[in-house]
């Protein structure tokens, strides 16, 4: 366990350091100059030069990349070429709401997914099966952005249920966490129905049956728990989607969230803004990918750390 | 002295599913306490599904249905061939002794007893370890060792051995042959192998076609086979007899498992064949005590 934590810290360390350098020289190579896209074409040369001078970049990019890197270390995401703030204090007030219904929609996804997913897998292609195969076929058909709008039509605008609008973390977050839980509970759902279905068909389960062990406990304490792994990795996929998602979704709901900041951060070529926000972006996916791999570990391979094989 | 009542016994007991196939026919056989019953035949004879049915397996398996009449004690306990795939690879073998020895209605004996009978070691080390980290022997006998613990009468071993090496193939037949003594065990033991066979079994019942097509004890059947279809499957495998002369391959096919009634099923491959065979299903006779046999041509060379 001590060796998988250590590999993955450096695996964490390699990816958001590789992340960082191709994230910093893509915007670099980009055409356009940063500058006037932020002053306006209109700028006349002298303020644009003053503007070069202040963020650094009239220097060798080389310099510019070694200062970034150095003040990434640091925590030091440099200045926002919009407002002129650090980055590092906007990043921090917007990412715990993007982080909010990201989480939300997880657990969203997780309530819906589990119980169903159980159900289903029970009495496969029974009724209760059958429908809820065709719910997810239906969701999964729709993007989150979709089923966001649905939403505001419906309990928005037409029921009356939910505020079209709201700041802070009140029920005006319920409908873009719906949205996006209903967008991944698809995927969860299938994998543990499926994998559910598999473990049950495996020969140990007819050992067990045979031996006497009731179904019930058969299900509860040994099907769902061989399977939470693989349950568990691909919620950790679907995780990072529902960041990607989470973006989107604040565009739908007019959220003030990472999303939101990003894309006028693209629009008026913020480097520093857009840096720092897709490495946060990678350094989310990389711990949740850091987390599926100890809970897998700990899970299937506990046997291998207490023995060597026999035989 | 009385004969004890049979451990196991059934009556023309079939198995059907529902795409048509008829894999076990009208079977009969008793099992008695402490003694070996082994069902031999090519593969695809019915033994494994017949063994399944008799065990009460049908309940999981979809679409087998099971017909006639099986008796005996309930107590019943199953081991397989490739034992890896029969435990929970995410359960310790502690895990696994704790789950069994709840189905016990009185449990009688640990976990530690229960290891230490089958040869394994009673460790705490030993005991935390996945399934995965032990040896074939190793797992059938902890397979051996949690069929114990349900406490059973009767012990089904479907191909128990085939898939361990040649020593601990040895040291698994002694255990069940301990079993047979030590517990009273009626033990029905499926194989393809004939030796393994010969070196463990009381009884034979040589399966064809879903059918047992002769019953003998295991001393005489390997001294004088009855059914055409035994000698052609003594004669088709490999042992140290035949090192100086080739192996007779049994010509032809088994019948489908759905294959329709009409007469003898082994009539296309059997080389004594008569015009009767074509025609009637041989029945099963008892020709004397303990020897039992399925065939036109045996009646009629002893006067049947």
């Amino acid at each position: 366990m001590r060796r998988l934590v250590f590999v993955s810290f450096l695996q964490l360390v390699g990816t958001l350091f590789i992340v960082s350098t191709l994230v910093f020289f893509i915007l670099r190579v980009l055409p356009g100059d940063p500058a006037r896209a932020v002053l306006g074409m209109q700028a006349n040369e002298q303020s644009v030069q003053r503007f070069r001078q202040e963020f650094g970049l009239d220097r060798p990019v080389v310099i510019q990349y070694t200062e970034w890197i150095s003040g990434l270390v640091r925590f030091d995401f440099g200045r926002s070429f919009s407002n002129r703030q650090p980055v590092a204090p906007v990043l921090g007030q917007r990412l715990g709401l993007t982080l909010f219904l990201a989480v939300g929609g997880m657990i969203c996804a997780l309530l819906l997914a589990l119980p169903m997913g159980v159900a289903a897998a029970r009495k496969p292609w029974g009724r209760f099966d059958t429908l809820a195969m065709g719910v997810s076929h239906g969701l999964m058909a729709f993007p989150e952005f979709w089923i966001g709008m649905v939403g505001i039509l419906l309990f928005s605008v037409q029921l009356k249920l939910f505020p079209l609008f709201g700041t802070g973390f009140g029920i005006h977050l319920v409908l873009p966490v719906l949205a996006l839980g209903l967008n991944r509970a698809p995927i969860l759902f299938r994998t543990l129905r499926g994998g559910l279905i598999q473990e049950s068909s495996r020969s140990y389960a007819l050992f067990f049956r045979g031996s006497g062990v009731p179904e019930r406990r058969l299900f509860w304490k040994y099907l769902l728990r061989n399977q939470l792994p693989s349950v568990s990795a691909v919620a950790a996929i679907q995780f990072g989607y529902l960041l990607g998602g989470a973006i989107i979704i604040e565009q739908v709901f007019a959220l003030p969230g990472l999303g939101r900041l990003l894309m006028s951060a693209i629009l008026s070529r913020d480097l520093p803004v857009i840096q720092a926000g897709v490495i946060l972006a990678a350094l989310a996916f990389t711990l949740v990918g850091f987390a599926t791999d100890i809970i897998t570990h700990a899970s299937t391979s506990q046997g291998m750390t207490r023995g060597k094989p026999n035989g | 002295m009385a004969r004890p009542d049979p451990a196991l016994w059934c009556s023309n007991v079939h198995v059907r599913f529902p795409d048509g196939s008829h894999p076990v026919r009208g079977v009969s056989l008793r099992v008695y306490p402490g003694q070996v019953f082994a069902l031999i035949g090519e593969s695809g004879a019915g033994k494994t599904l017949l063994c399944r049915a008799l065990y009460g397996l049908q309940r999981f398996i979809p679409g087998m249905e099971v017909m006639g009449t099986i008796g005996g004690a309930a107590e019943k306990a199953m081991i397989f061939q490739d034992p890896g795939q029969f435990l929970n690879p995410g359960l310790s073998i502690e895990g696994h002794f704790k789950e069994f020895l709840k189905l016990s209605p009185r449990p009688s004996l640990t976990m530690e007893q229960l290891l230490r009978y089958v040869g394994l070691p009673e460790n705490r080390e030993f005991s935390r370890k996945k399934p995965r980290l032990l040896s074939g022997g190793q797992q059938q006998r902890v397979m051996i060792a949690l069929s114990l613990a349900l406490e059973p009468k009767v012990l089904f071993a479907d191909e128990a051995v085939t898939a361990l090496d040649g020593l601990t193939r040895k040291t698994v037949i002694e255990l069940l042959r301990q079993l047979c003594q030590d517990f009273g065990l009626g033990i029905i033991f499926v194989t393809h192998d004939l030796h393994v066979a010969d070196s463990l079994a009381d009884w034979v019942g040589v399966m064809y076609a879903g059918r047992i097509v002769e019953l003998q004890s295991a001393e005489n059947l390997f001294t004088q086979p009855l059914h055409p279809y035994t000698k052609g499957l003594f004669r088709s495998h490999p042992g140290p007899e035949h090192r100086n002369s080739p192996l007779i391959e049994l010509p032809g096919r088994m019948p489908p498992p759905d294959h329709e009634d009409g007469g003898c099923p082994f009539f296309d491959r059997c080389p004594e064949r008569m015009a009767v065979c074509k025609q009637h299903l041989p029945e099963m006779k008892e020709l004397s005590r303990g020897v039992s046999v399925s065939c036109h041509r045996v009646f009629q060379d002893r006067g049947y």
